[in-house]
């Protein structure tokens, strides 16, 4: 950290170092782009001391917020750095820095890569009949071509669990290309990897999907089974409410064929008398299988 | 700083990282700050026109954020300015009561990932004629990079863009 900001973190108070701090980041950028007028209070005369000190420091004599000068790129923006580092840890101290991250990893705002990533045990029972291994999951996770985070409260869920969906197209040297779709539920900064599934176009109609969620039903559509969900019948289940019959024995799930995958993510609430469907979907086994097969993958590939 | 606005263009672009994006989104209410122009690529423009220079033109900030993240390239000037702004503002918001301090925590945790796809570029497509004229403001010359115009739309709603990811 450049010297001036040193001093200003150790001899200023926090509030009025944060203020000043951020008063020379603002005179020393174009213009952020993001926001309204700032109206911190702070000592203009040391703003303009300190801003002069760290222009100084990285040697960055003739410098223009509004142009900033093509000549020495690179030492603005080691200051713009400095200032960031500076600002953050004050912001955020390292103690909260899991607390934070476990925050935008439920509201599903943390990045791919920033995640810690778990394999549930139905992952790797499934992993025969999918055709998806731990490695290829891994890279459609941290590295997807698209992926999509739910969160329960949007719906009107509130207990729910917060799903994820991440998407890669694979292009194999040998076979046909497919879409790599991998399930996940989020536990605060952990994706838990619960499914993945190999989707090829050819077969599955993805045509109008424009998200992972729609290359999911198009799953669903293609291989799932009819499920009755308490009284609600369908193929695919996204955060709903379900009404069950009070009268009648309570039918969680039925209509599964003789082998299916199911993801089933459901809790009774209000007495009993609705379920809470986080989502719900079975994969007939013997129909994805053997599209497996028609595309040269066998299970326990 | 600001100056009402004489006629205006059909349409405004202005190219943002995907991290405004999400700020603006969770934590600002889904009002989007933007600072637009009336030409996305100024290079296609004829020579007598005004054009943007650079720092200001969409297009060239698009070049700019698309290859700096695909080279996840640590000292990129675009990158740090943003980043500092992020964080200067997140403080500024907290101060302000305008957000939490944990929302603060959350911005500057966004704003400090290693993830470089959090300042992939998006472009922003606004037909202007959807908008109430004096919520386009022009901006002063003495604050736009340039000769040519720019705008400022301080309370934009997400249902007014449209957003672009583009090969250029």
């Amino acid at each position: 950290m450049s010297l001036p900001l040193a001093r200003i973190l150790q001899e200023t108070p926090p509030d009025k170092a944060a203020r000043l701090l951020a008063g020379v980041t603002r005179s020393v950028l174009p213009d952020p782009g993001i926001g309204s007028a700032p109206h911190d209070a702070v000592d203009v005369g040391l703003q303009a001391e300190v801003t002069r000190k760290l222009l100084a420091h990285f040697r960055i004599p003739d410098f223009d917020p509004g142009h900033p000068t093509p000549e020495n790129p690179r030492q603005v923006a080691r200051m713009y750095k400095a200032l960031a580092d500076a600002m953050a840890s004050q912001a955020l101290p390292r103690s909260r820095v899991a607390a934070a991250k476990a925050r935008l990893g439920e509201k599903g705002l943390l990045p791919p890569s920033d995640f810690r990533i778990a394999f549930s045990e139905q992952f790797d029972q499934a992993r025969d009949d999918s055709a998806v291994s731990r490695s290829s999951a891994l890279k459609a996770i941290t590295k997807p071509d698209q992926h999509e985070h739910f969160v329960p409260q949007s719906y009107g869920v509130d207990e729910a669990d917060p799903i994820s969906l991440f998407v890669r197209f694979q292009h194999p040297t040998r076979g046909v290309p497919y879409i790599l779709l991998i399930m996940c539920v989020r536990r605060r900064d952990v994706l838990q990897v619960m499914q993945g599934w190999r989707v090829y176009p050819d077969e599955v109609d993805v045509a109008d999907a424009r998200k992972p969620l729609d290359i999911l039903r198009a799953l669903t559509d293609a291989y799932g089974d009819d499920l009755t969900v308490g009284s609600k019948r369908g193929k695919f289940f996204l955060y709903e409410r379900v009404p069950v019959d009070p009268v009648r024995e309570t039918t969680f799930i039925s209509g599964l064929s003789p082998r299916f995958l199911a993801s089933f993510f459901i809790r009774p609430s209000d007495n009993g008398t609705l379920l809470e469907v986080s989502m719900a979907f079975a994969i007939d086994l013997d129909k994805y299988t053997a599209a497996l097969g028609r595309h040269g993958v066998w299970s326990g590939d | 700083m600001l100056t009402a606005s004489p006629p205006l263009p059909p349409v405004l672009y202005s190219t943002n990282p995907l991290i405004k994006l999400h700020v603006q989104q969770r934590y600002r209410g889904d009002v989007h700050f933007v600072w637009c122009s009336e030409y996305f690529n100024a290079k296609l423009l004829p020579r007598y026109e005004m054009a943007a220079p650079p720092s200001s033109d969409p297009a060239a900030i698009y070049r700019t954020l698309r290859d700096d993240v695909a080279r996840c390239d640590r000292h990129s000037l675009k990158i740090a300015a943003l980043k500092a702004g992020i964080i200067a503002r997140a403080g500024e918001w907290e101060r302000d009561g305008a957000i939490t301090a944990e929302d603060r925590e959350e911005i500057v945790c966004l704003a400090e990932s290693e993830d470089f796809t959090l300042w992939k570029p998006l472009l922003y497509v606004i037909p202007r004629t959807a908008l109430e004229p004096n919520r386009v403001q022009r901006v002063r010359p003495a604050d736009r990079a340039g000769t040519a115009r720019e705008w400022v739309i301080q309370d934009l709603r997400r249902p007014e863009f449209d957003i672009l990811e583009i090969d250029l």
